[in-house]
């Protein structure tokens, strides 16, 4: 009970402070189903003009959290809001920045990406990303990861990520 | 006068010239004896202790970090693995040291696994917290808990310099994220042929 409640004010207080720094979540491993965050998508909304290029995941071993990186083109005439991602094959999925201030890295928990009309976004190393954590032992350098992107107001957007060996390599 | 002006210039250029090819030119950041030679005690990623002495004959690349990290940390040794790779047969009298500053996680069996991944002159090195925060402060580095939340989750920040020795464990030189694989081949090649004289 009391652990809910801690979740739950951490949950109030994460989302209170919009554009707080939070660095790495380091989480123990927990059994359980790995589950999608979005069960079912809702239709009756007009699909993201978004043309996405280059997905790929960073596979890393021993069930480490990795990293998605892609660039995302909006082709509307509207800014078009990234407000989350999940995946079938991961427990958690989060938008992130890594920042270097002062010669320290850390990282920044993104609430929301906006993707100028006309314009390109790119997750790319060493700056914005998606952090991929508890992956299912099925990841594997080779493979493909399966990422459900959220948009505002926007259906989901399902985007098949190849997956490289840890150095980048396919 | 005119001409006295253009004798000036000349013996000014040569002056130049000679001092240019009596020192090596380098492209990272020139640390020799502004930091502290090679030493700590910690623990491999095969459990075994060791020294700063261990790594005498080889060129130290020395980076902190942490392996939940997923975003910069593999960036930067997939970055070292490409310098490696690049340097040949050249890369065995190479070691990239990461040291890995949040022990509580980073047992050595994590450690082999993630810097094996990257390459087989990458070392992973863990120990005692006080070991660990000995090494850092020795080289002035930075690193960070943040509070943990009701799972456990914490956070951890780390400076992102790496720290270059030479094979008698002299610090040398000092590399960001930002170098490019270009200039890290460069310096690390002008380290090795020091040796090779």
């Amino acid at each position: 009970m009391i652990r809910v409640a801690g979740v739950l004010i951490f949950g109030i207080l994460c989302s209170a402070r919009a554009g707080t720094v939070i660095t790495t979540q380091l989480v123990p491993n927990r059994p359980g189903r790995l589950q999608s965050a979005q069960k079912v998508p809702n239709r009756s909304r007009p699909s993201a003009s978004i043309v996405v290029r280059n997905p790929w995941v960073r596979w890393l071993p021993a069930g480490l959290p990795m990293a998605g990186y892609m660039t995302l083109r909006n082709t509307g005439t509207r800014p078009i809001r990234l407000i989350g991602a999940s995946s079938g094959q991961f427990l958690n999925v989060m938008l992130h920045r890594s920042v270097n201030r002062s010669g320290v890295d850390r990282m920044e928990r993104a609430r929301v990406i906006v993707i100028p009309a006309g314009g390109s976004f790119s997750l790319e190393p060493g700056g914005f990303h998606l952090m991929l954590m508890h992956g299912s032992p099925e990841v594997r350098p080779g493979g493909t990861v399966t990422i459900e992107l959220h948009f505002d107001g926007h259906a989901p957007l399902w985007v098949h990520c190849p997956v490289r060996r840890p150095t980048g390599m396919p | 006068m005119a001409r006295l002006k253009t004798l000036l210039t000349v013996l000014l250029l040569l002056v130049l010239a000679a001092c240019s090819h009596s020192h090596a030119q380098w492209l990272l950041t020139d640390v020799r004896g502004h930091l502290p030679d090679l030493r700590f005690h910690l623990v491999d990623d095969r459990g075994k202790s060791v020294t700063g002495a261990s790594y005498r004959g080889k060129i130290a690349l020395l980076y902190f970090g942490y392996t939940h990290c997923p975003d910069v940390c593999p960036t930067t040794l997939a970055h070292l693995a490409v310098v490696l790779q690049n340097l040949g047969p050249l890369a065995k009298d190479v070691r990239v040291l990461f040291v890995s500053v949040d022990p509580q996680r980073d047992t050595p069996r994590v450690l082999h696994a993630y810097v094996k991944a990257f390459g087989p002159q990458i070392v992973g090195l863990s120990g005692r917290p006080g070991a660990i925060a000995r090494v850092a402060k020795r080289y002035r580095v930075a690193y960070s808990y943040g509070p943990a939340d009701a799972d456990g989750n914490y956070e951890v920040n780390h400076s992102s310099a790496i720290f270059i020795f030479d094979m008698r464990g002299q610090a040398r030189l000092l590399a960001t994220q930002q170098s490019t694989v270009a200039q890290l081949d460069h310096d690390i090649g002008q380290l090795l042929q020091e040796h090779s004289r």
